[in-house]
């Protein structure tokens, strides 16, 4: 346990200089548009030069870099992320407003996702070969070729508008959540059904297995207790990487579903050029996302002790 | 002389990479995915003959008109026959994904190569910036990108080729680390080969088999992702006939016309779905212990 510890400490550690780095390039995203940051943000409404001056003043533009950045720092650690450029709302509260409906999609659609990738998975592997293995891995090569807005449409068509069964878009109650949980976590569970196929098919061919068949415990005990438990370790690290991966679906998804969500309104920063909350939310979202791998190594360090002394 | 002939190999020798391809003509859904997606690339490069209109021009037949003889795919809401401009989307789609592709794998191979050859420093720090650039989930890094670029078609390639480096990147270091401990290298040493011409003549061959895996399913991923960019209104702007931007136009009508959503949409999931379908053949037949 001393080196469970150890391995958490270190781990923990790697986490600081990236969280810098990323703070570095959110920063700098203000300063990589081409031109006058406080002009371009302004382009569209032809303004006076006083008032690009007064942006500039905002946006902290006329001081020196470095001390630019260190105010960001400070500001970040003080939990400011400044204001709207268009609604002068602060982005820590447009964000505490969007985040629980955003998180409440791709937690579902992870959750979705993980089921049936195990179920499809599973079957996949266990009738190795037979029909339903190519039906499952047909539909499961379909699955990661759709482009999940597209998906979206033809359920809308389908499920809203042709039989009626769901509402199309806005959210509320849970019967609005099925249809873009569904949607968002489709490719998702495509890919983890894929992984657990191969996993699990590796993993039945280990001597391990063929023991625990030999001294005659049933094939379902043998299956769930012995293959699941390791074919597992590697599905959580794909995991992780689908959680990042559903984070960003939720931009298209909530779009197309008129849902409220932090990815709707990234879009919608990002089409007005408000810089502060798209620099919000994507420093957010990575944060977020940094958080989850954090997670998902330390549970594989709990599963998988060789990792540990790496 | 008996003893001669019977040293004679039976059958010429063969290359690694002559056997994987042999196995690779073998894999029917993988031959079946070239076969589509050479079908698509014909009917994009010979675009001119196979639309039976132009893909701009308005009015071919009237709004929304259903699918018939005269327009394969029906029209949109402007006139425009969609077959035409699903035909000239998979130019645009394809073209722009390649070059994506093409842009992130040489950059993310080139960085791959050095930092795993040269190690130290130079491969900490470029594999922190890859850690970072990872750190960004998905979309958001491309979208991020576009927004300050400001969108259009090139830009896309830009903030599509930026987000796929890493991964690329992370695969060529890995093989370097394992290549360059061959005793081929050590050789090339000792006869006194430059680094470069270590790195680059007998090093890249050797890691060039995942890198070919990860281009081709990066096609597929890099499709989808222009597409979902245009969809989202930061791809190529309304006229163009890219598939994204078709949907998206035509989103809206989904109760009077579901050919102007359908169509489209499904010729995105055949040309993903063959290339798809390609890269997991030759995975399985270059490289099946590769985890891509």
């Amino acid at each position: 346990m001393v080196s469970m510890s150890k391995y958490i400490i270190r781990r923990v550690l790697v986490c600081i200089p990236i969280l810098l780095g990323l703070t570095v390039i959110v920063f700098s995203m203000m300063h990589l548009i081409p031109g006058d940051p406080a002009q371009v943000i302004l382009a569209q409404s032809g303004a006076r030069p006083e008032v690009v001056e007064r942006l500039r003043e905002q946006l902290g533009l006329n001081l020196p870099l470095h001390v630019q950045y260190l105010r960001f720092l400070d500001n970040l650690l003080h939990g400011n992320l400044g204001h709207s450029l268009f609604t002068h709302r602060p982005v820590t509260e447009i964000i505490s407003q969007n985040l629980p409906s955003t998180m409440e999609l791709a937690l579902s659609a992870m959750g979705l996702a993980v089921i049936l990738g195990l179920i499809f998975g599973g079957l996949g592997a266990v009738y190795q070969d037979s029909w339903i293995d190519n039906l499952v891995m047909t539909l499961a090569v379909v699955g990661i070729s759709m482009p999940s807005f597209w998906v979206a449409l033809l359920f809308i068509f389908f499920f809203s508008l042709f039989l009626g069964w769901l509402p199309a878009g806005g959210q509320g109650t849970p019967r609005h959540l099925i249809l873009p949980m569904v949607v968002l976590g489709w490719n998702s569970a495509a890919v983890i059904a894929r992984l657990v196929r191969s996993s699990l098919l590796e993993v039945l061919r280990q001597e391990y297995v063929t023991t625990a068949r030999a001294k005659g415990l049933g094939e379902q005990i043998v299956l769930l207790r012995h293959a699941l438990r390791n074919a597992l370790i590697p599905v959580i690290t794909v995991a992780g990487l689908q959680f990042g991966f559903l984070l960003g679906g939720t931009v298209v998804t909530e779009t197309v579903f008129a849902r409220q969500g932090l990815g709707r309104v990234a879009v919608d920063a990002i089409i007005y050029k408000d810089l502060p909350v798209v620099q919000g939310i994507v420093l957010l979202v990575a944060v977020i996302y940094m958080l989850v791998n954090l997670l998902v190594d330390i549970t594989y360090a709990f599963l998988d002790p060789r990792i540990r002394y790496q | 002389m008996r003893s001669a002939a019977l040293l004679k190999p039976t059958q010429r020798a063969q290359s690694p990479t002559r056997l994987a391809l042999r196995r690779l003509a073998r894999k029917r859904a993988a031959m079946i995915g070239l076969g589509a997606l050479v079908m698509i690339v014909l009917a994009s490069i010979f675009a001119n003959q196979v639309a039976p209109y132009d893909p701009l021009e308005m009015g071919t037949g009237t709004s929304f008109a259903p699918p018939d003889l005269q327009h394969l795919f029906g029209t949109d809401l402007f006139g425009r026959d969609i077959f035409s401009r699903t035909i000239y989307g998979s130019r645009i789609s394809l073209s722009v994904a390649f070059a994506a592709v093409l842009f992130a794998s040489m950059i993310g191979v080139t960085l791959g190569l050095f930092a795993g050859y040269y190690g130290g420093w130079l491969d900490m720090l470029v594999m922190r910036v890859m850690d970072m650039l990872l750190a960004f989930p998905g979309i958001f890094l491309a979208l991020g990108i576009v927004s300050l670029l400001g969108p259009s078609l090139a830009n896309t390639v830009l903030a599509v080729g930026i987000t796929s480096i890493p991964t690329y990147t992370r695969t060529v270091r890995g093989c370097v680390l394992s290549a360059k401990e061959n005793l081929y290298v050590d050789a090339a040493r000792v006869v006194g080969c430059r680094n470069a011409i270590i790195m680059w003549r007998h090093i890249l061959p050797n890691v060039l088999a995942p890198v070919i895996i990860l281009s081709t399913l990066g096609v597929a991923w890099a499709i989808l992702n222009i597409s979902a960019l245009s969809f989202l209104g930061m791809g190529a702007p309304p006229p163009t006939p890219e598939w994204g931007t078709m949907l998206q136009e035509s989103r809206g009508f989904l109760r009077q016309a579901w050919w102007a959503t359908t169509f489209p949409g499904l010729m995105i999931m055949l040309t993903v779905m063959s290339v798809n379908r390609l890269g997991d053949g030759l995975r399985d037949a270059f490289d099946p212990r590769l985890k891509i």
